[in-house]
């Protein structure tokens, strides 16, 4: 009788919730976090973007190419403007270097310039290297569902491990139910104080997938201030080796 | 006789006199105590940063100070240890280990030395344990690991005590290295360029995060008696540790010793413009004083004073009234200082500047005994110059003509 009673209940709120379905029987918080980092990295892709710098007085573009394998290897080549280009981001694991073709130099970031804003933007060097730390340092839990741009999202909460070295105190992520796409993040410091958001929208198809296409970046502290990443163009799954992110090739490619 | 004249024709016309006795006094007194004060603040920043910052000694691995990188370890630290401990002339000493890093919260990052440290052994060396302004110095036993940051560190992480810092640095074989710790304290000395750019860890903390196991000591930093000669104590460190630099708190901070020198330059400069300056307020007077007594000084010729006694007269009237000026401004400044030498005068409005230029907001005003006698001398030559020209007027008097003057 109690368990008839428990099975009734159950399957009156999952009919309450629209589209929940499939996904929220089987899929653990861990797996969300999991599909969502893989959508956006697949094996490996090739991509041309544009960072719009946003300050209270001046805004800046700068284009640019990426290429990537896994979340280990990135390499990113600036193309416009004039001013930096040619320059060079390699990131390999946790290491970064940066190539300077304007004084030839090629510089390897040191740990205590990681946390350096990254071409002048909201993003920081250090932001770039750990992109994608959300599925092993942090423990996941959903906290509920929420409709954003349009689409029905989890809302799901990641609390750094306690010994992981993570600096926020909590993160909040959105991410669709259907696609597994990371449409809006919310970082928090420990007394619960919102920092940053992160906003994707304008989903587009990319090769074999779609992708929200622009990511926008606001730090909560500085108003006025904001960074924008629209990608134009990216391919996935194109035939990158681990030799192609070298030191070598930082100088070479165009 | 000559003496007592003298003497006696300063008091005779009293107001101007006194005018040149109390701008000798003011004059004295107050550059007497802006050197006191820029002596005060210069000692105060000597004593803060070898207490604070570097000791009288500090031994590294030569390479370690050219890249401060945590591979640059001293080979042999236990053999330094014991012959630190067997040696009666040093104090204290201790075994830091260095890395360069990043310190960053949520709202920011900063660059940072990360100084891994025995908090037994620091205390006896530095003084920072005194310094905390919040929490406590490493007395705590908690899982996630202690760092002791400064009040300007934390205020542009927007960190507090018990707040998260995660630390990045470059372990030994490159790699990026990271750690998570909690603010156990807060500090602040009056270096605010020091207190920015350095964390406190348990040495076995950095250890940890650099590699594993294995001991680092990239610095040893030591104190000495108070009378130790420094650099005996420093040759005979570089002849046991040959393979060591070996370096005094002056050749570690040769900036501070260039600010030492250049003060006591200021301070002399100082006093020597203002006593020219009273020196043609002297001359003035005693022209006037010679205008004024021309019959005087005829008749005295008359009857029969040589030229000599009359120069002399001259001269001693122009020393008696700046060596009273002198005296009354130096037992002033005598004074003041004693006075605001026990509480200190402090600048708290401006404490933040003062402490940017790592100077501390509240000062104690020294001077040194011998400046005084210095001064004096000083005070004397400029007097006998200043009556040159005057004595050479009342030389030059025609004794039948200066009778018969009607001023």
């Amino acid at each position: 009788m109690k368990i008839t009673t428990t099975i009734i209940i159950l399957a009156l709120v999952f009919a309450a919730i629209p589209g929940s379905q499939v996904y929220s029987q089987e899929l653990t918080a861990t797996e969300i976090i999991q599909k969502a980092t893989d959508k956006v990295n697949g094996k490996s892709s090739i991509g041309v973007m544009k960072m719009t710098v946003v300050r209270p007085s001046w805004s800046r573009e700068v284009s640019m190419k990426s290429w990537s394998m896994g979340d280990e290897y990135y390499l990113i080549l600036i193309t416009d403007p004039v001013k930096d280009k040619g320059q060079t981001f390699l990131k390999r694991e946790t290491d970064m270097w940066n190539w300077m073709p304007s004084i030839s130099k090629m510089i390897k970031i040191p740990p205590s310039m990681m946390s350096q804003s990254w071409m002048g933007s909201d993003f920081t060097n250090d932001d770039l290297v750990k992109m994608n730390s959300y599925v092993n340092q942090y423990t996941h839990q959903i906290l509920g569902e929420e409709v954003v741009e349009g689409l029905n999202c989890y809302k799901l909460e990641l609390i750094p491990k306690p010994d992981a070295p993570v600096v926020w105190g909590k993160v909040l992520a959105w991410i669709s139910k259907e696609e597994f796409y990371q449409l809006k993040l919310e970082f928090y410091d420990e007394d619960d104080v919102l920092i940053n958001r992160q906003e994707s929208s304008d989903i587009r198809q990319f090769s074999d997938r779609k992708l929200p296409a622009k990511m926008v970046m606001t730090p909560i502290d500085d108003p006025g201030n904001q960074t924008i990443i629209e990608i134009t163009e990216n391919d996935f799954n194109v035939d990158i080796k681990e030799s192609f992110f070298s030191q070598q090739n930082m100088k070479k490619i165009r | 006789m000559i003496w007592s004249i003298a003497w006696r024709n300063v008091w005779r016309n009293k107001l101007r006199s006194m005018v040149v006795i109390l701008a000798t006094a003011i004059g004295l007194y107050g550059s007497l105590f802006m050197v006191a004060l820029m002596n005060g603040m210069t000692q105060q920043k000597v004593d803060a940063t070898i207490e604070n910052e570097i000791s009288d000694m500090q031994l590294h691995n030569p390479k370690f100070l050219e890249d401060e990188s945590i591979e640059y370890a001293i080979a042999d630290p236990g053999s330094i240890s014991s012959f630190l401990e067997s040696n009666d002339d040093v104090e204290s000493f201790c075994l830091r280990s260095i890395a360069t890093g990043m310190a960053s919260t949520a709202h920011s990052g900063n660059g940072v030395m990360i100084n891994g440290i025995d908090p037994a052994k620091e205390r006896q060396v530095t003084a920072i344990h005194d310094k905390l302004t919040e929490g406590t110095y490493f007395e705590k036993a908690s899982r996630i690991p202690s760092i002791v940051i400064s009040y300007k560190l934390s205020e542009h992480l927007k960190s507090g005590v018990g707040k998260k810092i995660v630390l990045t640095t470059a372990a030994l074989d490159g790699e990026t290295a990271q750690g998570l710790y909690r603010v156990e304290g807060i500090f602040r000395t009056s270096n605010t360029a020091f207190d920015e750019m350095n964390v406190f860890i348990l040495t076995g903390q950095l250890e940890n995060m650099v590699a594993q196991d294995s001991t680092i000591v990239s610095e040893v930093a030591i104190r000495y008696q108070k009378d130790i000669d420094i650099n005996q104590a420093k040759a005979a460190l570089e002849s046991e540790f040959p393979g060591l630099s070996v370096l005094t708190w002056k050749e570690l901070a040769p900036t501070l010793m260039a600010i030492v020198g250049m003060m006591d330059q200021f301070g002399f400069i100082l006093i020597m413009i203002i006593l020219l300056a009273l020196t043609f307020g002297i001359v003035n007077v005693m022209l006037m004083v010679i205008i004024e007594r021309t019959r005087e000084l005829g008749m005295l010729m008359a009857i029969g004073m040589n030229r000599g006694r009359v120069f002399r007269m001259i001269m001693l009237e122009t020393i008696f009234m700046s060596i009273t000026g002198a005296v009354i401004g130096v037992a002033l400044s005598v004074t003041t200082i004693a006075l605001t030498r026990r509480n200190g005068i402090n600048f708290a409005a401006w404490s933040e500047g003062f402490e940017a230029l790592g100077y501390n907001a509240h000062v104690f005003p020294v001077i040194e005994t011998t400046f005084y006698f210095f001064l004096g001398i000083i005070v004397i030559i400029g007097a006998m110059l200043a009556s040159i020209w005057p004595a050479r007027k009342a030389l030059k008097l025609q004794p039948a003509v200066a009778v018969r003057d009607e001023t």
